[in-house]
């Protein structure tokens, strides 16, 4: 299991409990809030009757006390108009009261109220002129409100169905509102679940980039160190013939030093003798060239050294413009002394081609290595088949072709058998004795081009002898701008 | 809607009461009123009007010392000036024993509340609004007022489910 895979599966079930919390808690909390609503409605209803129910009970107190009045028991006027006052309170404080104005809106209710009202304005004012005997007063309050008994009933009842039909009609309403608010919760945790999936799913791709990143420098700094390596093996293979490169000039050079030497000396004699015609004839057709020889001859070992410089240097890991045919020219240099007696290399460079962007020598190398590979093939295909000796032929081109530059570098040798073709480039395969090759040539050399140059390096099966191509992107910009900057 | 109705709801809150009465005078009797009772006083008393109760008509209540009261109240429009007895003088007149108060309305409601609460609301037992007597219609005779504007802690439904009106008699426990 990939890091990232794990930690998605961390991730899953932290997400699946924070979905069921939020929806458990959701649920209990609209199941409590339905709850409150409905009692609420039912306070309501019992706030409604309730104060209707007050009056209608100071109203039969009323009643009952001027009933035994009128009986001839024993009630006083003072409890008469007290129970009267009460009853008056009580019908003033759903007449004034705040909180019970939805009541009084009730048609029913706000027109027996009025009614209520005018009567005891009416009681009042009979209650001024009647004596202050109980029975009077008892006659006075039963005959107008003995008709209210009914009529209180009857708004009592209005009341409860005025308030279970506004109750029925405010839960429906509410009940819609929070279904709306249901579907905005549903709808905010899906996008919140989204968010979240999308969050981590960009912080995996993060996660996976930046692991990648690592891997990729991983292996360029394992190519980095195992091309120095190589080149460093190679640069020992290379060292006897560069030192022969070297040595030829420097023997020559010595010679026609000591040459000059002596016609110096032989020049510039003090010892009387004329120096004859002949010799100065000689000196003057000679010195000149064993000069300009010697100059010509430390010329190429500047070159050779130059070459070697180049190549030895050590990759610091920076990309820089990369001349292909000075890489090419560099390569056939270094490599000629150890190949001169068994091939000829041939190059055929197209002049303008752009510069490429890569770590400078790596490309050299890759080049050293396919054409000692190729020299190395020749000899021992001529060696084993014991043939008669004849020069072998690389030829090495580079030319644009269509967005690439390829490098081909093709021998006349015997080519790599099909079956081994698509071995070739596999680490540690080799096809020379032990002790011979490492097998790392070819597949480091791939590594090179493909992660230096982001180019590719394949066999052309499709010739005579083995052709290895290296095939190079052109730079983005026009070739000429490259060049010119590259200059 | 419910704080408005809860306003005319005579329910009462408990709390611990206590005060220390003079003990000496416990065997001397009130006076008997001689107007109609206005409000009737019950339970742990240590000074009565007969065997068990203190009674009071209106003027007997107006013959303790005066206490006013100038408030705005859910009830009444803009300020108001109540005049009354201080609940703490009524109760230490009749040597009150008890910590709770039953205050019972002429509808026969009952409403129970702390008498520490009352006193330290400095809660009275008025008689007169504006000068005017309080007549039952106008909630009267009696109605426990607090000083309601003096704290805001006064103008919650927990003091004014408290201030009950045609206040009848109080039990005292």
């Amino acid at each position: 299991m990939t890091a990232s895979s794990s930690l998605r599966f961390r991730i899953r079930p932290g997400l699946i409990f924070l979905a069921v919390i939020l929806v458990v808690s959701y649920l209990i909390f609209t199941l409590s809030f339905r709850e409150k609503l409905e009692d609420y409605a039912i306070e309501f209803r019992e706030n409604l009757t309730w104060a209707i129910f007050q009056v209608q009970k100071e109203l039969t107190n009323t009643l009952r006390l001027s009933e035994q009045a009128a009986a001839g028991r024993d009630v006083s006027a003072d409890d008469l108009l007290l129970s009267f006052d009460i009853l008056v309170s009580r019908v003033n404080l759903v007449i004034q009261g705040d909180g019970f104005e939805e009541l009084r809106q009730i048609e029913t209710v706000k027109e027996t109220l009025d009614r209520l009202e005018q009567s005891i304005a009416r009681i009042d004012a009979a209650l001024e002129t009647t004596d202050e005997s109980p029975a009077a007063i008892a006659e006075i309050l039963y005959r107008v409100l003995i008709d209210f008994e009914d009529d209180l009933q009857k708004i009592s009842l209005e009341a409860i169905h005025y308030s279970s039909e506004r109750n029925t009609m405010r839960n429906a309403e509410i009940s819609s509102q929070m279904n709306i608010l249901q579907f905005l919760f549903i709808g905010n945790l899906v996008i919140i679940v989204g968010v979240i999936v999308i969050a981590v799913r960009q912080a995996l791709k993060a996660y996976n980039a930046a692991f990648k990143a690592e891997e990729q420098a991983m292996e360029r700094r394992f190519i980095e160190e195992t091309a120095e390596r190589s080149k460093l093996e190679a640069l020992g293979s290379l060292a006897g013939g560069v030192a022969h490169e070297i040595n030829t000039p420097a023997q020559y050079v010595t010679a026609n030093l000591d040459f000059l030497k002596d016609a110096f000396n032989d020049l510039t004699r003090t010892d009387g003798k004329a120096i004859s015609e002949e010799d100065l004839a000689y000196y003057r057709d000679e010195v000149p060239a064993a000069i300009s020889q010697s100059s010509e001859g430390m010329r190429q070992v500047a070159v050779i050294v130059q070459a070697i410089k180049h190549f030895a240097h050590p990759g610091e890991g920076n990309k820089d413009r990369v001349s292909i045919p000075d890489e090419i020219r560099n390569a056939v240099l270094l490599t000629n002394n150890q190949i001169k007696y068994a091939v000829d290399v041939s190059t055929d460079i197209d002049p303008d081609l752009p510069l490429v962007v890569g770590r400078p020598n790596e490309l050299n190398q890759v080049l050293i290595n396919l054409i000692m590979n190729a020299s190395y093939a020749i000899e021992d295909s001529q060696k084993s088949t014991g043939a008669e000796f004849e020069m072998g032929r690389i030829s090495i081109s580079a030319k644009l072709h269509e967005k690439n530059i390829e490098i081909r570098v093709h021998d006349n040798g015997p080519g790599v058998p099909k079956d081994l073709a698509k071995r070739v480039f596999d680490p540690f395969f080799t096809t020379k004795p032990v002790g011979v090759g490492t097998g790392q040539g070819l597949a480091i050399s791939q590594r090179i081009v493909f992660s230096t140059f982001n180019g590719k390096l394949f066999l052309d099966d499709s010739v005579e002898g083995a052709c290895f191509v290296i095939q190079l992107p052109v730079p983005d910009i026009e070739p000429e701008q490259y060049v010119q900057r590259g200059q | 809607m419910m704080r408005g109705f809860s306003k005319y709801l005579s329910a009462l809150a408990v709390a611990a009461f206590s005060f220390c009465a003079p003990i000496a005078q416990a065997d001397t009797p009130l006076p008997a009123p001689n107007g109609r009772v206005v409000l009737e006083v019950s339970g742990a008393i240590n000074k009565h009007t007969n065997d068990a109760v203190a009674q009071f008509d209106l003027n007997q209540l107006k013959a303790l010392p005066v206490v006013e009261i100038t408030t705005s109240t859910p009830w009444t429009d803009g300020v108001v000036t109540f005049a009354g007895v201080s609940v703490a003088h009524l109760l230490q007149h009749v040597e009150a024993q008890g910590d709770t108060l039953h205050v019972t309305a002429l509808n026969d409601y009952t409403a129970t509340m702390a008498a520490r609460q009352l006193i330290e609301a400095g809660a009275i037992l008025a008689y007169d609004m504006n000068g005017k007597r309080l007549s039952v219609r106008d909630k009267g005779p009696l109605w426990v007022i607090f000083p309601f504007d003096a704290n805001e802690a006064y103008q919650t439904d927990a003091y004014w489910s408290m201030a009950v009106w045609q206040v009848k008699s109080i039990s005292i426990e």
